[in-house]
Formats: C-alpha cells, structure tokens, sequence
C-alpha cells in the first residue's frame, strides 16, 4: 500500500488513527477520546464515526478486536497499513511544520 | 440526566437509525445506538444535551443522505481511495461543506422555503384573478360598467346601444336572513331580468325569474347559504 496516496489526512481520521495507535477503543471511546484530544475542535458524533470507521475497515487501516471484558461493544484497533499512514502523514506534517516555523520566528 | 428521558432519546435515536440503507444498518446500527446510549448518559444539562441532540440527529441524516448516494452508485466514497465521479463528488462535498455550517443551512432552507411560498401564493393569486377565464360561457365576450349608479331611464336607453347583444343590472347592499334560528347578516343583490341566464347559470332548485310574475320579487340563495339552513326555500327575507 502507498500510504503517500492518501495524504493529507483528514484532521478527523488523523485524530482517529492517532487515537487508535495508542490503544483499541470501541465507538464512544474514539468519541470521548477525540474529542479530548482536539479540545473540541473536532466533535464526533456516531454516524460520522461509523462511516469513517467504515471506510478505514475497508482500506485495511483498522480492524476489529476482541474487547475482552467489554465484549458487548466492537473494539477496534489500528493495523499495519493504518501505522504506516499515521506515521507518513506525522513526518508530512513536521516536514511542513520545519518549512514554516522559520518565518513565524523571524517576524 | 433522568432515566426516562435518556430512553425517550435513545429510543428516538434507534429510530432515526432507520433512515440508514440496510447494508449499513446491520453493519453498525447497533453499536451506533450504543454508542449514542453513552454519549447520551454523559451529557448532563438542557442546553447541552439540545446541542448533543441538533448535532447528532443533524448528522445522521446527513450521513444517511450520503449513504443512499453511495448505496445507487451516485458515489462511491467508502469503497475507498478516489473512485468518486462528477457531479456525485460534487454532491457530496455540497452535503459536506453544508452540514459543516448547519446555522447557514437552517436560514436558507428556510429562506428558499418562504420565497418559493411567496411566489406560489401570488401566483395563484394573478392565475385566479387575472389569468384565468372569468367561469361563465363566452366570457370573454362580457364586459362589466361600474358607474356608481344608472337611472332607470339610462338603462333602458342602454338596452339600444347596437354594439352590446344585452345589458344586465345588478344593485348589492346587506340584508337580513330571518326564520328559524338566529337572523343571518347577507349580501343581497337585486338583479334585472335576464341575468342568470346571460352567466349561463341554472338553479339547482326552483325556478328563474319569470316573466309572467315580474312583480312577484323572486328571491334565490347561493348554494352555500341554502345548506347552511336547513330549510331550502320559504323563509322570508327582509331588506335592512
């Protein structure tokens, strides 16, 4: 897979898989978690949630787990391919961060 | 947060799952409800949860919206990667960029919804009153003189005029319609012979003004009047 393809991502499903990298949640996990994360700048609410999962379950970036003691709720986690994303659009971002800092110290 | 609330929404949000297409609703419609079930039970106070609420039920029926795009092949956006075509792209990020400011949304829906109410009412308004044929034979061939009044003799002198095939005259005021129950407040009009039959109009009961009793002072009602009371004809009428 190339993860180059599908850069840039999302702030959404970057705050997902980011999420996820940390450790397998199921649906209002993500949620909370999401949130937290971005200090309310990206609100989720289920539909939009499952459809994102959805999509990232279909291109092999997350799949499902066992939940263990919390096996009522589908537990996600993120896969090798979705790895390999995060961290493509991680270096994207801090090459970019690199480029424009310099300008912000200057002024 | 009080039980029986939280399944008064919970329960409606179940519901609402059902706009979904069903290969998505059997995929994920249960852990949505879950979900939605905790995010419910953590929201705490009305202003919140109104916003939780407008957000969520906003969303759904967005993403069902783009759901059934995908689901008749309109796009194709959780197949993955770039398989979008034209105006199905364009479609969804309009939904998109649209759900993103939902205030916007709500004021030009609503906007579109008064002006396209607004138009249709004065349309029908120009249609009936304007457009329209008046509903009487040959109408096209009646004209109408409002004068104020005209003498007797000036009538009668009218009746000559070579380009007109007949004239008709007709004085409106009030009346009273007495009888059984209480007296009813009506409009009167006290007509020339020949006035019915030059509208082409037949009564649905009784007979037109007739010649051989042009004194008699024959009175009709309109329909609508007769059925209002419930005895057709007879009762007597006196002018104010």
């Amino acid at each position: 897979m190339d993860a180059q393809h599908h850069l840039p991502l999302a702030p959404r499903d970057l705050l997902i898989l980011a999420v996820l990298a940390e450790a397998p949640l199921h649906g209002y996990g993500l949620i909370k978690a999401v949130e937290q994360r971005s200090r309310s700048g990206v609100l989720l609410d289920p539909a939009n949630l499952y459809r994102v999962l959805r999509r990232m379950s279909g291109l092999g970036w997350i799949q499902q787990v066992d939940g263990g003691e919390n096996s009522r709720r589908r537990t996600y986690a993120i896969a090798p391919d979705g790895q390999s994303v995060l961290r493509a659009e991680l270096s994207r971002l801090e090459r970019l961060l690199d480029q424009a800092k310099p300008a912000v110290a200057a002024g | 947060m009080t039980g029986p609330r939280s399944s008064v929404a919970a329960r409606a949000y179940a519901a609402a799952l059902w706009l979904l297409p069903p290969g998505v609703r059997k995929q994920d419609a249960q852990e949505m409800a879950l979900a939605f079930v905790d995010l419910w039970a953590e929201t705490t106070g009305v202003v919140a949860q109104s916003r939780v609420l407008a957000r969520v039920f906003f969303a759904l029926a967005v993403v069902a919206a783009v759901e059934w795009l995908d689901v008749m092949g309109v796009t194709k956006s959780t197949s993955g990667g770039n398989g979008m075509m034209g105006w199905g792209r364009n479609l969804r990020f309009a939904l998109r960029t649209l759900s993103k400011a939902p205030a916007f949304t709500f004021t030009t829906v609503l906007l579109i919804a008064l002006g396209v109410g607004a138009v249709t009412t004065m349309f029908t308004l120009v249609d009936h009153i304007l457009l329209r044929p008046l509903p009487y034979p040959d109408s096209d061939r009646l004209v109408s003189v409002e004068n104020g009044s005209h003498s007797g003799p000036l009538f009668q002198a009218m009746q000559d005029f070579n380009s007109v095939e007949a004239w008709v005259g007709s004085r409106v005021d009030d009346a009273r319609l007495v009888g059984e129950g209480d007296p009813l407040r009506i409009d009167q009009a006290v007509v020339s012979r020949g006035f019915f039959s030059l509208f082409g109009a037949r009564p649905a009961l009784g007979r037109l003004l007739v010649v051989a009793c042009p004194q008699m002072g024959n009175h009709f009602l309109c329909y609508r009047l007769m059925h209002r009371r419930s005895k057709k004809l007879g009762h007597s009428k006196e002018p104010r």
